[in-house]
């Protein structure tokens, strides 16, 4: 039986710097009600700024596109269940851009404890910054936080573009998994 | 040399880079906007000192003992990039002969900010100290 599911944070629209602010806000002012440990709050923390940062990062992509698509508008939701929280993002990707994104979290999904930190060391020592600049470790972050295996998956949608869904699980304590 | 002094923000961290005494801070939340051109400030203060040193050795008995420290709340992938360069500079300082120290803070149960002091640590192959508080 599946678990229920609290909506904990939910946005769907024109993302920006000030609007990543706001769902920052929501969440702190959430802790209590949730009542998320100061150790969760900061793992949360960190993966919606690595994600909602990735998206509007590369915005500019579909902006015109997402214009005369409105339904395909970026989404982020954060959600409780029994397991733990679960964050969700939602966007539009060119189809260019998907062997890319599947190498890269695929990559870091198969990787031991171990080769995801020499990835992580070899990333941020690289002087290589993405055409957006953006470091390349933001996957990397996640998967170190959560321990658990990104999981995705690519919506086709319109000629030249897909619906790209990004879904993070962390336990409710934020603790490691292990084995 | 002058003194770096640079408010925190919201999104930005505080930089407190105080010659006379050694003492350079890096403190608080740091997911800049454009995090190329937050950084970009105390990064060329870190390498005029380099570049007076290299100049000039004598001047590192000029200066005293540096001690750099990382007082950080949170700060995104983009930001630890950044960090890393400030780390690779102080690394320069060190090899030309030039003192320095550098605290790696981190508040009460967060191993997450003790994990990414220490991955840091091993990628510029540094020792730092850990510190609680």
């Amino acid at each position: 039986m599946k678990s229920a599911s609290i909506s904990v944070l939910h946005y769907k629209g024109k993302l920006s710097f000030e609007r990543i602010g706001i769902l920052l806000n929501d969440l702190k002012n959430k802790k209590e009600t949730y009542q998320i440990n100061p150790v969760l709050y900061k793992k949360l923390l960190t993966l919606m700024i690595e994600i909602l940062e990735n998206v509007l990062k590369y915005s500019d992509h579909f902006e015109v596109f997402v214009m005369h698509n409105p339904d395909y508008q970026p989404e982020f939701e954060l959600n409780l269940n029994d397991a733990g929280f679960v964050l969700t993002s939602r966007n539009p990707v060119r189809d260019k851009d998907k062997n890319a994104i599947s190498h890269r979290i695929d990559k870091i999904n198969t990787s031991e404890v171990e080769e995801l930190k020499k990835f992580y060391r070899d990333t941020i020592t690289n002087g290589i910054f993405t055409e957006k600049g953006g470091a390349g470790l933001g996957f990397i972050e996640m998967a170190k936080i959560t321990t658990n295996s990104i999981v995705y998956s690519f919506q086709p949608i319109m000629k030249g573009f897909s619906y790209f869904e990004l879904t993070l699980h962390i336990n409710h304590l934020g603790e490691e998994n292990h084995g | 040399m002058d003194n770096l002094i640079i408010p925190a923000t919201d999104f930005t961290p505080s930089v407190n880079f105080v010659i006379e005494s050694g003492q350079l801070e890096l403190s608080g939340v740091s997911r800049p906007e454009d995090v190329a051109s937050f950084y970009e400030g105390p990064l060329e203060w870190l390498c005029k000192l380099e570049e007076s040193v290299q100049d000039k050795p004598e001047y590192k008995y000029e200066i005293p003992e540096l001690r750099f420290s990382f007082k950080m709340t949170y700060f995104n992938s983009g930001s630890s990039k950044y960090m890393i360069q400030i780390l690779r500079v102080l690394r320069n300082l060190i090899r030309t002969g030039v003192e320095v120290k550098i605290d790696w803070y981190f508040e009460e149960g967060d191993d997450k900010m003790q994990d990414d002091g220490e991955d840091m640590a091993e990628a510029v192959e540094l020792n730092f100290n850990y510190i609680e508080f």
